[in-house]
């Protein structure tokens, strides 16, 4: 297998099935689109075309199936219907395995038999033995095929005839009627290797990789005969096939008037603005190829270099910018070079930056297909809306993201959402809506999940994570309606007692918690009974430069990330409560928070309010009493990952003055104040000492 | 001039101090404060991400001066406290001559005495004038470096205001910013105040 070409083909095969399956989706509600059709057929030709390059021969044949069933239906020889979206779908799934395969260094396994001959009964025109989804009308089959040949004309010429023939296919030739070879030496008879659009083969003999399009070949006969061409048949369009009966199904009624089975609404289109980051241009594309000059496909691995390279940069501006301000006569020169050299170093950190942005559509393409797949499967009506493909986020956050996401739409699905009678009984519409959007704020994206489902019910979450173990029952009566809702997230929750394809199994949502904050991002749930839940997930804009704020603990230097502070206080004795235990410090009238006292945490000794300075750092979840707020800084984050798990670090940086500084984990502190608040033997309780 | 006055002048200067630094602590706090709600922000905020670190800067050279400002305090009160002992020691002279008189005796070693003492307090007199005024082109500094720093709250606000579809409560921070500004301000005019009072008095030698 030649890497190079792979290492070229695998990304822009996956984003092909990727918008082949966007594509698949729309067709279901859409089936008389044409451009989408289109677009699906060149996805598996180009994919056939790649394929047939690594020699991967059951790839080529795959693909091979499906473009043959697209063709059909891109000609109107057949109509969209349901079990063609499903076995196109399933189709997909199998050239992601291939892919995979592929990616792994092997050659792809045939695809399952039974599927393949599904898809070619379908593109046969017949119905499969066993249709794919029973809830859907299956199709009725055409009673006939056509069939291209060449033979002499009349007048003792070469010529290709279009005929009707019966819909017997055999397994070998029923897919398509005129092979690659039949068509090569059809164009050989006639012009030898002066062909319109002739091009030499490949030198490896890739039976089945058809070369030549179907456009090709209609441009073929154009440029021979335009309108004349023997067998020419203008009532071969479908606009007039009355002649030929056998470019569709008639009464196969098309998907989107099939009722039967829930289906979810499209993703909203994206907007005209909302053009992803110029992927990789299409082959044979028109009009891609402006595109593919401005456009250059690079190594993630190379990526990170110079993001890691980037971050090394940041470290020394930050050091040279200390060691500037530490000397005790002002230059004016070492300070404008300092200030210059910030400057580029920031723009220098932004545009690479840039570089690891990806729209949120990359993260988004599936999403319709898990909803469509899961609605079906819990006969649930939910339509799906989309919004905010546009925005940007860095990619690891892309790439991390894909599988909880997945997770809290399953959810939503199973948990959130109701039966359509159970909607209606309540006085909803039957079909529940599902968004899905991606917000942009500040250094941060939002990325918001919402049902208007049954919403969370507190004290039967707080009941089933007593029943499970996650809790205590006197953990339990001391949580807050926020607190319980919360518990969703903890590992080995579940609601459902048993254990579907869908949920049950209790992971899944701690994953969702655990990937959010390996991204140094923040989680938040909201739920209102019977109207909805939303679930938010912040993160940063970037994950290369983590600013922070750098603090002291008597004589220790720590860093506390800068997105989880919302503002520094000046800590008053008379602001701090107990309440059911646990030190809280009211903020205003409306904010009470619980006090972590670092001193106590990660000395074993109280901070003395009175008796030695105390600053206090609010943070969205409690108040953190540190000795003195320092500065900020951009610093680089280093993974310190020969500490356990669990522990109160995001990792280490390196300060301005050159030392190493432990970067604090906000939630973690503030998690285990909480968990430990009922402890007597705590130490988290600031002492007041004399004023 | 009396104790009374010159420990009203150290009761001042410690109140100002205080007041001070916890003002100070104040405006650095709100820097800080600025500073994290830009990077909260990103680079819609930045404008005002120079307007946060300028303060920052200026706040760290007020602390600065009014670190110096103490430093020059002691010197001060020294020298007025030795000014008062060396007056009674000049008035005991004074007593003793007059007693002298009164019984018409004369000595004129006690004379020559009390007038070196007399010398040696007008000398310390400009001593110590030399460094109240010291001081209060101290005081002065500071002031100015006040208003520099009211400037650039005023250049907050005009990016608070050109920055507020951001939905950052930059307002806010600017208006906080000003109020801890204008609390150090009120002090060291305070300050300032005791300081020329004693300037006064001393010049009229009261």
């Amino acid at each position: 297998m030649d890497m190079e070409i792979l290492q070229d083909y695998l990304p822009e095969a996956r984003e092909l099935l990727e918008k082949a399956q966007d594509d698949t989706l729309r067709l279901e509600s859409d089936p008389g689109n044409d451009d989408v059709l289109a677009s699906v057929f060149r996805a598996f030709h180009t994919l056939k075309g790649g394929a047939g390059f690594l020699e991967a021969e059951n790839l080529v044949n795959w693909t091979h199936h499906l473009e043959d069933l697209l063709d059909k239906l891109r000609s109107h020889t057949l109509t969209v219907t349901g079990p063609m979206i499903d076995a196109i779908l399933r189709g997909l799934d199998v050239i992601d395995d291939m892919l995979q395969q592929l990616a792994n260094g092997e050659y792809p396994a045939p695809g399952p038999e039974e599927l393949s001959g599904i898809i070619r009964q379908l593109a046969a025109g017949t119905t499969p033995v066993e249709p794919l989804q029973p809830t859907l009308p299956a199709c009725t089959a055409p009673e006939a095929t056509l069939k291209v040949s060449q033979r002499a004309t009349a007048d003792g010429q070469a010529g290709l005839f279009l005929e009707r023939a019966d819909a017997t296919p055999s397994p070998d030739t029923g897919s398509d009627e005129i092979s690659a070879e039949e068509f090569e030496a059809t164009l050989d008879a006639l012009y030898g290797t002066q062909a319109p659009g002739y091009a030499p083969p490949p030198e490896s003999q890739c039976a089945a990789s058809d070369e030549i399009s179907p456009e090709e070949f209609e441009q073929v006969l154009d440029q021979l005969y335009g309108d004349k061409a023997p067998g020419f048949d203008t009532e071969i369009s479908p606009k007039g096939a009355e002649d030929l009966p056998v470019t569709a199904a008639p009464g196969n009624p098309p998907v989107a008037s099939v009722q039967t089975a829930p289906a979810p609404s499209p993703a909203a289109p994206p907007s005209p603005t909302s053009q992803p980051a110029a992927p990789a241009a299409v082959r044979g594309s028109p009009g891609t190829q402006e595109t593919a000059d401005v456009t250059l496909r690079v190594d993630a691995a190379r990526l990170d270099a110079v993001m890691n390279q980037v971050g090394e940069l940041v470290l020394l501006r930050n050091r040279l910018s200390s060691a500037i301000g530490s000397l005790g006569e002002e230059n004016e020169d070492m300070l404008r070079i300092a200030r210059e050299v910030d400057l580029t170093v920031n723009d220098i950190q932004s545009t690479v930056m840039r570089l690891r942005m990806q729209p949120c559509k990359r993260l988004f393409q599936q999403l319709p297909r898990v909803v469509r797949d899961a609605s079906r499967q819990l006969s649930k009506e939910v339509a799906l809306e989309i919004v905010g493909e546009d925005v940007e986020i860095d990619k690891a956050v892309v790439d991390a993201l894909s599988g909880p996401m997945t997770h809290l739409l399953r959810n939503s699905l199973d948990h959130g959402v109701e039966s359509p009678e159970a909607r209606q009984a309540a006085g909803k519409s039957r079909s529940a809506k599902i968004r899905v959007a991606a917000i942009h704020l500040g250094d941060k994206v939002r990325i918001d999940v919402s049902d208007d489902g049954r919403g969370i019910d507190s004290q039967f979450v707080i009941q089933k994570a007593i029943d499970k173990g996650v809790i205590s029952a006197e953990q339990g009566a001391r949580l807050s309606e926020q607190e319980a809702v919360e518990l969703i997230f903890r590992p080995g929750f579940s609601t459902n007692d048993q254990v579907t394809d869908i949920s049950g199994r209790g992971v899944g949502m701690d994953v969702v918690k655990e990937t959010v904050r390996k991204l140094r991002g923040r989680l938040d749930i909201q739920t209102r009974p019977g109207l909805g839940t939303r679930i938010s997930m912040e993160f940063p804009l970037t994950m290369a430069v983590l600013p922070v704020l750098y603090l002291r603990l008597r004589r220790e230097i720590y860093a506390l990330p800068v997105s989880s502070i919302e503002s520094l206080l000046d800590i008053q004795k008379t602001r701090i409560h107990r309440m059911s235990g646990r030190t809280v410090y009211r903020v205003d009238g409306t904010e009470v928070v619980p006090i972590v006292d670092l001193g106590a945490l990660l000395h074993e000794r109280s901070l003395r309010l009175g008796s030695e300075p105390i600053e206090g750092v609010l943070t969205e979840r409690g108040l953190f009493m540190v000795s003195e707020v320092l500065g900020n800084e951009d610093s680089v984050v280093k993974p310190i990952d020969f500490l356990a798990e669990q522990n109160w670090y995001q990792g280490a940086t390196i300060s301005g003055k050159g030392n190493v500084v432990l970067i604090l984990d906000a939630n973690a502190l503030v998690n285990h104040v909480l968990d430990h608040s009922s402890d007597p033997t705590t130490k988290n309780t600031p002492c007041i000492g004399a004023a | 001039m009396n104790i009374q006055h010159i420990m009203g002048v150290v009761d001042a200067s410690f109140a100002a101090r205080q007041s001070i630094e916890k003002a100070l602590r104040e405006i650095d706090r709100r820097a800080l404060n600025a500073m994290v709600l830009v990077k909260r922000h990103g680079n819609a905020l930045a404008g005002y991400g120079v307007v946060a670190q300028a303060f920052r800067e200026r706040a760290a050279t007020l602390k600065d001066s009014a670190a110096h400002l103490q430093e020059s305090i002691a010197p001060l009160i020294e020298a007025y406290m030795r000014i008062l002992q060396h007056q009674r020691f000049s008035d005991s002279f004074e007593q003793m001559l007059a007693h002298n008189a009164d019984h018409e005796k004369h000595c004129p070693g006690l004379r020559s005495t009390q007038k070196k003492w007399q010398i040696i307090i007008v000398e310390e007199e400009a001593e110590a004038k030399a460094v109240l005024e010291r001081l209060l082109e101290m005081v002065q500094l500071l002031q100015e470096g006040i208003e520099e720093q009211e400037y650039v709250v005023t250049n907050g606000r005009i990016e608070a205001a050109l920055a507020e579809s951001t939905g950052a409560p930059l307002m806010r921070v600017s208006r906080e910013m000003g109020e801890a500004v204008r609390t150090v301000a009120l002090a060291i005019r305070s300050y300032r105040h005791q300081l020329e009072s004693l300037e006064h008095e001393s010049s009229t030698h009261l």
